[in-house]
């Protein structure tokens, strides 16, 4: 065996991995937060924006668009005064991403990333006593906190991401975080896929009595499917999508159940 | 355009299909390219090598993603360029790179022990798998698109010499996994 055989060995690996290494964006290097996400979840975008009510304590479904669906519900926000960890510090570092930003800049200010090594530790970052930390069935291969914030140093929005994109069913776990200085009137997350998908919705109650809402999504040409379950409780609401070959629609299924058990 | 509509573009023999991949692809594979050849000539005779490749190549073949595909090329012809030089003493390029990867070779492993070319990428792709993302990362940007030391100390944000530890670290690491592979 010579060098040459290891370098040529290289060739062979897995398009995904060429793909991966291709897209990703070291934490010392930020991108705005809809890249980062993106790379993270490769079919999966997670936008928040304006929308309408939900029943309360439910999930309304609306699909608005050939390639993906909206949801909503409505919840309480969250005053600034009971979050207390060390993800004030973007109460400081966002208004300096206004002060110093240039037109030509590809960072847009706004959005501040940490990366975290768990979920536990990702909680304990941003101190809010009703965040909880659900189950995950793999290695955390990425793990952040993921801020929103006006000029003024106003944190909107907090979302906790932990993601594995490499295990056979891809999974995506986020606890998002709206707080008072949410300006806008409702809470809807809007879905988009690469292409045109159809969905099918369900939903079941969980042990501690949560209602959770799963969107089934159709399999895309690469011939991955999704399911995303949505439960809200202490006003966070948590999502978990799995992305998987029809193959493993079972162990799929498990993920979304074990993660939504998980959640008091 | 899709890598489906593209690979018919090649089974109907329609020229558009070389130029759709240029189109799409020419950057990513000139990036694989300048990693390992020192001049802009010779990056852009790799790439028309490459085109010419992968038209002689689809059909038969139906490659699962045109980029990887594309991208394999690439590499095979750089580094049969790169040998061709070598032999006539006159080219630096992958050189390094190459010379790191005598990490990954067990000490226990004979220079003339021939290893199956699909065995060891499967292995490699394994042991990727296995690593945490950062690292996996930096390990397919050195190995595999050629990106220097210090490019990747600079996107990491660390210096040069932790950067060199990191990778060596890694190296070894692969040579374990060779090793147990074989026993």
């Amino acid at each position: 065996m010579k060098r040459e055989d290891i370098y040529e060995g290289m060739s062979g690996i897995g398009p995904d991995l060429i793909e991966e290494a291709e897209k990703h964006v070291f934490a010392a290097r930020r991108k705005p937060k809809i890249f980062r996400w993106a790379a993270a979840a490769a079919v999966f975008v997670l936008l928040c924006g304006v929308g309408v009510y939900g029943a309360t304590g439910g999930f309304t479904v609306k699909k608005v668009m050939a390639n993906g669906y909206t949801i909503s519900t409505s919840l309480s926000r969250i005053p600034m005064k009971a979050i207390t960890g060390d993800v004030n510090e973007a109460s400081v570092i966002i208004p300096k991403q206004f002060e110093n930003y240039k037109p030509y800049s590809s960072l847009y200010p706004g959005s501040f990333c940490k990366d975290l090594r768990s979920a536990e530790e990702a909680a304990d970052y941003v101190g809010y006593s009703k965040l909880q930390t659900p189950y995950f069935p793999y290695e955390e291969a990425k793990t952040q906190v993921q801020v929103s914030g006006d000029r003024k140093g106003r944190i909107s929005q907090i979302v906790v991401s932990v993601d594995n994109y490499t295990a056979k069913v891809r999974a995506f776990s986020r606890a998002t975080l709206y707080t008072e200085h949410y300006s806008r009137k409702a809470y809807e997350m809007e879905n988009v896929y690469p292409q045109d998908v159809s969905f099918t919705q369900d939903e079941f109650q969980t042990a501690a009595g949560l209602l959770c809402k799963t969107i089934e999504t159709s399999p895309l040409d690469s011939g991955y499917k999704g399911i995303t379950g949505y439960i809200v409780s202490g006003d966070v609401v948590y999502s978990c999508h799995t992305a998987f070959l029809s193959k493993d629609q079972a162990e799929a299924e498990k993920i979304i159940h074990d993660w939504a058990e998980s959640i008091k | 355009m899709d890598d489906k509509e593209l690979i018919r573009l090649f089974q109907e023999r329609d020229e558009r299909a070389v130029a759709e991949c240029e189109r799409q692809y020419a950057a990513f594979c000139r990036r694989i390219a300048a990693n390992l050849l020192d001049s802009p000539e010779d990056v852009e005779e790799i790439l028309n090598d490459v085109w010419l490749a992968a038209w002689q190549r689809i059909p038969p073949l139906v490659p699962d993603s045109v980029k990887a595909f594309l991208g394999k090329l690439t590499r095979d012809v750089s580094i049969s360029r790169f040998r061709k030089e070598r032999a006539e003493k006159r080219f630096g390029g992958p050189a390094a790179a190459l010379d790191e990867l005598d990490d990954c070779i067990p000490s226990s492993v004979n220079v003339e022990e021939e290893i199956e070319a699909g065995e060891l990428s499967r292995l490699i792709d394994s042991w990727l798998r296995a690593q945490k993302t950062d690292e996996r990362v930096l390990f397919v940007k050195r190995y595999y698109f050629g990106e220097s030391v210090k490019a990747l100390a600079a996107a990491y944000g660390c210096g040069e010499a932790r950067m060199a530890q990191t990778m060596l670290r890694l190296r070894r690491s692969l040579a374990k996994a060779i090793e147990k592979w074989r026993d």
